[in-house]
């Protein structure tokens, strides 16, 4: 059943799996995984004079992201480009043309898994009720490498990941904001993707203002030129003064069960020169913890390359 | 007037295609047509106890439910009969045997789409699982359980070639060569999924609209399961959007035509992407255990080979698939002492079928990797040491027959050779030159690649280059009676104004029916436009075999200029119009000897010969195809422009097989039915050069002198991507796909060592 909604407040009193851009639930949908019922959201795109479809800068410099915003949008607006850079790139490396064009920056953060196993109708893992992960036993060299115990499919979102490293914060109709931390928690609960319940809208992405000359990159490790799920993605903010370091932020994806920043890298880089030498120590760092699966182990190397480059780029 | 032979004329369907015009089978729609939903088993191994359909029947808009019980006669097969065309309770007692996920169990015909999926969901099905085999290797164990329950060893076929004396050879040989190779599955990925509809004549015929390979074979085996007599049966073919060798074995034929007679009602339906990755055959998984030996001259003096390819649930063409790479496995090559057992075993996997090249790209694989190690084991150029085994006119193939005359794999190795930067020198051996990167200095990673500094590429990339050749039949082979139909009716007065050409090859994309036009104005003397082609269902004429095998230009070239010869002489005859029809029959072809493989197995070859330069990505292992070389004697290109599209065409598939392309079960489930996780090369992902080379020397058989090419340029891909690979790191790569995470568990493994 579709039920077509035109005022966010409605969504609390209809039941079903909310549809902004349709290419992840439709997919779902037409493989059998998702049965329905359906709520679409995309006629909120006029709700407050469209403000849920645009990308606006509040007089504080802050910028908000309606959730209904396509990534293309994303990709292409002038403040995010010019603002936000490393965002408006990872938005312009993910997926193909069509599908950014269709898919929401809400629908982005709040993709379900794309596990193999949870995707095809016969395997029922925690993600559909079931108690074990199929991945786990059976074929998993697009797994985590920081696992952690349950659901060891990593979490499908670019732009979460991005968000991440932006500090930005997520608001959800009727309760206002929350770090973006808060919508994916730390992971071990395999059961979910995001910790929204089924009856929550999400409706905005609240960016900071932006920090003042930072230098930004986003890399992407694929095993075709493009549109392909990453095999590790990572996202760098550096600000540098002086041939110093003095500000960084690292998100870093495929990795994990939800995206993840890089604390840890993060602290090894403020504060020291920006140098090759600074970059590699700091690489290194993100392998820390790391506990990969019986196929995963080259996501470990490539988690440290694939930051390097980025690092590298950044500096560039 | 010019010749339209060798002319790059537009293809007869460009402007229609390229404007959107075109009709393929899911672009139609007939008055009053019904949805059909193919329910799929699910589940890959089991027993049918039970099918409940009632709820599904009563279910809103639904006009029938078909099973097992509906159909006449419940089984097809290209080859044996040995698929229920529904599985289930109602029929032969196997049909309740369910031994792929994607045996169909009902047919669900509705109003409408959506009413036939909500429908067939209601389907109640009662299983008695079996236990499930996904490794042929545990196939043949004496205790695995049977697929099909006259076959007890699971073993499908088996040949064997018998050639010389093993033993004796192997002591003679200097150096000796042993390995293992690993093949893997290939989705066709053509761009139109299956489609199709059927309906019930006013004549009371079924007409069956579909995308095929070759209709009067569909019309055989729909008219086979009906009961019918196969005069009751239409099948037309509208624009094709891709085949590959996917459509050779059927999938909705045969119920789209039961389900329109069983309603008396227009039938459609369309397969979506993961309905077509799940529900069609694949190329063949082989696994080959090779020991080669030869003298330090450079002589192959023994080649022993134990071959098992994973045939799936069915039959489909494994036989055929692995008659081919029964010869394949041995390569281009006059090697005198040769011992192969081939076996093609059942499992519960995707079947193996039909996919350009039908063996030749699984067993060159093997083949010319061996030939590869063969020149690093005696430290000779791998060109110099092809040459001196490859077969060559009045050579004896492995099946002890002479081979076609007309051999070139000499002429276009050594043409691959020249262009990869090989040299013959003045005592006429060949060898790369100096300037180029050493296949001689391969025996460790480029170490100048190494760099960690913040350089310009800030990637550690090593460099290599590498060559393969390949020999393919050309037409059906091993005893198959092979022919080909074309009608040719001249219509003016004084002079011929209009030509009318019938050719039934199906036109899958690779441009047959322009040069059917091409062949026939040429043989008519007549410009292009004055030729109408009639090309589209069984009633025109007789059979013109399969768009496969690399055949079609070959068979129907030779038909086209006989019908067109007979009706020039009715012309001159003053018979008006001038009617002809023509059957062409090659020379006979003879299938191999159970005990020795002794045969004539096939009608002629085509060669091919491709060199590749890689770049190995040392931290990722992503391996990047910066140029390919393929050189491919055509005979006669009839089309220029649509011979190079061949060939790379061919490049991007062999490309995306090679390093890309990763079809993946478990379980006997499909996990890769999306091509958002079963990845096909993007354009960015083909080799940055592709240079397609022609050959035009003439094949003594060939109409106009042409040799079938299309399935050629499939084959040398592999190997000579893998040789670049060993070359550029010294690592030898012998399972595919050389996915990242396989090329960098062995440059880990390297570089552990």
């Amino acid at each position: 059943m579709l039920t077509i909604i035109t005022k966010p407040e409605e969504v609390q009193n209809t039941a079903g799996e909310i549809r902004a851009g349709g290419t992840d639930l439709h997919d779902r949908y037409h493989l059998g995984v998702s049965a329905g019922p359906i709520v679409d959201i995309y006629k909120l795109k006029s709700f407050n004079d469209g403000e849920l479809g645009a990308i606006t800068q509040a007089a504080d410099d802050s910028t908000h992201i309606g959730a209904l915003a396509t990534i293309d949008q994303v990709a292409r607006d002038p403040i995010v480009t010019q603002h936000y850079a490393g965002l408006a790139k990872a938005a312009a490396g993910l997926a193909t043309p069509q599908i950014r064009s269709a898919a929401s920056m809400g629908g982005a953060l709040l993709q379900r898994t794309r596990c193999w196993f949870f995707r095809h109708p016969h395997y029922v893992c925690y993600k559909k009720g079931g108690d074990g992960c199929f991945a786990r036993a059976r074929h998993n060299p697009n797994g985590v490498i920081f696992d952690a115990g349950g659901c060891v499919y990593p979490h499908p979102s670019t732009l979460g990941m991005a968000l991440l490293a932006y500090e930005a914060e997520v608001e959800v109709y009727g309760q206002g904001r929350r770090p973006i931390v808060a919508l994916y928690g730390d992971g071990s609960d395999p059961t979910r993707d995001h910790l929204l319940a089924p009856n929550e809208l999400l409706t905005y992405v609240h960016l900071p203002p932006p920090v003042a000359n930072e230098r930004t990159a986003y890399f992407r490790a694929i095993g075709r030129f493009e549109a392909e799920w990453p095999i590790v993605e990572c996202m760098v903010r550096l600000v540098v003064e002086e041939g110093a370091i003095t500000f960084a932020r690292v998100g870093a994806g495929g990795v994990a069960a939800v995206p993840l920043r890089l604390a840890n890298v993060e602290a090894e880089l403020v504060g020291q020169p920006a140098t090759q030498a600074t970059i590699e120590r700091a690489s290194t760092v993100a392998a820390a913890g790391a506990n990969p699966l019986p196929h995963t182990a080259p996501k470990v190397d490539f988690l440290v390359g694939a930051l390097l480059h980025t690092l590298e780029q950044a500096l560039d | 007037m010019m010749r339209a032979v060798g002319s790059t004329l537009s293809r007869v369907d460009v402007v229609d295609k390229v404007a959107g015009v075109a009709q393929y089978p899911g672009d139609i729609d007939l008055p009053g047509q019904l949805w059909m939903k193919v329910v799929f088993a699910g589940i890959p191994h089991a027993q049918i106890n039970a099918l409940n359909v009632d709820r599904a029947r009563a279910a809103p808009g639904v006009v029938a439910v078909l099973t097992a019980a509906d159909v006449p006669v419940n089984e097809y097969g290209l080859i044996i009969p040995d698929q229920p065309v529904l599985c289930g309770p109602g029929s032969t007692p196997t049909a309740a045997h369910v031994r792929w996920e994607a045996d169909q169990i009902a047919l669900v015909v509705a109003a409408t789409k959506a009413q036939a999926e909500a429908a067939a969901q209601l389907i109640e099905v009662d299983y008695t699982p079996l236990p499930v085999i996904t490794d042929p290797l545990a196939a043949l164990a004496p205790d695995a359980p049977r697929i099909h329950a006259n076959l007890p060893d699971n073993v499908l076929y088996s040949y064997r070639i018998r050639r010389g004396h093993m033993e004796s050879a192997f002591a003679q040989a200097d150096v000796i060569v042993e390995s293992e190779y690993r093949t893997h599955a290939q989705e066709h990925a053509y761009l139109q999924p299956e489609a199709g509809l059927a309906f019930v004549r006013d004549d009371g015929r079924i007409e069956v609209i579909i995308a095929g390979q070759w209709m009067h074979e569909d019309r055989q085996q729909i008219a086979h399961a009906l009961g019918l007599p196969e005069e009751q049966i239409v099948v037309r073919y509208p624009a094709i959007g891709g085949a590959f060798g996917g459509r050779e074995d059927m999938s909705l034929q045969i119920v789209l035509a039961l389900a329109a007679w069983k309603t008396g009602r227009p039938i459609k339906t369309i397969w979506s992407r993961e309905e077509s990755i799940v529900g069609h055959h694949k190329r063949h998984p082989f696994i080959f255990k090779a020991k080669w030996g030869a003298t330090k001259a450079g002589k192959v003096v023994a080649a022993q080979m134990d071959v098992i390819s994973d045939a799936g649930g069915y039959m489909y063409t494994s036989n055929k698939v692995l008659g081919n790479a029964l010869v394949a496995c041995l390569g281009p090559y006059d090697i005198p002492n040769v011992h192969v057992d081939a076996r093609t075993v059942l499992t519960n996997n995707c079947p193996g079928g039909a996919f350009r090249g039908f063996g030749g790209p699984q067993g060159h694989f093997a083949a010319e990797m061996q030939m590869t190690k063969l020149a690093a084991a005696l430290g000779m150029d791998p060109v110099e040491l092809r040459l001196q085994n490859v077969l060559r006119d009045g050579a004896l193939l492995p099946t002890q027959s002479v081979v076609p005359p007309g051999c070139t794999a000499a002429e276009t190795l050594e043409e691959a050779a020249r262009r990869g930067g090989w040299m013959q020198s003045a005592d006429g051996r060949w060898q790369r030159a100096a300037h180029a990167p050493s296949i001689q200095s391969a025996a460790g990673p480029q170490a100048s690649a190494r760099q960690t500094s913040l350089d310009a590429s800030r990637r550690r990339i090593a460099t290599g280059v590498g060559i393969a050749v390949c020999y393919k039949n050309v037409g059906f082979s091993l005893g198959f009676p092979e022919h080909c139909y074309a009608k040719v009716e001249l219509y003016g007065e004084a002079e011929i104004e209009k030509a009318v050409v019938s050719c039934l090859g199906a036109d899958v994309g690779q441009g047959a029916h322009t040069a059917f036009l091409q062949i026939a104005a040429d043989a008519l003397n007549l410009p292009p436009e004055r030729i109408e082609l009639q090309v589209e269902h069984t009633d025109i004429t007789g059979s013109s075999g399969s768009a496969s095998a690399s055949r079609l230009t070959f068979m129907a070239g030779h038909a086209i200029q006989g019908a067109a010869a007979g009706a020039l002489q009715e012309w001159q005859h003053e018979e008006r119009p001038a009617r002809c029809e023509f059957v062409f029959h090659p020379r006979p072809t003879t299938m191999y000897d159970p005990e020795t493989g002794v045969a004539d197995p096939s009608v002629t070859y085509g060669y091919c010969a491709q060199y590749a330069e890689v770049a190995v990505d040392l931290d990722t292992g992503h391996v990047e195809v910066t140029r390919l070389v393929s050189v491919n004697d055509v005979g006669k290109a009839i089309n220029p422009q649509l011979v190079e599209g061949q060939i790379e065409g061919a490049a991007a598939q062999a490309i995306g097989w090679t390093l890309l392309e990763n079809f993946i079960q478990k379980d006997g489930r499909t996990l890769t039915p999306h091509l958002s996780n079963y990845l096909i090369p993007g354009v960015l992902d083909i080799a940055d050069v592709i240079e397609p080379v022609i050959l035009e020397i003439p094949d003594p058989q060939g109409p106009l002198g042409l040799r079938g090419m299309a399935e050629m340029p499939m084959i040398p891909t592999a190997p000579a991507i893998a040789a670049a690979i060993h070359n550029a790191t010294g690592i030898w790569i012998d399972q595919l796909p050389i996915v990242p995470e396989r090329m960098w568990t062995a440059l880990q493994a390297q570089n552990g060592a």
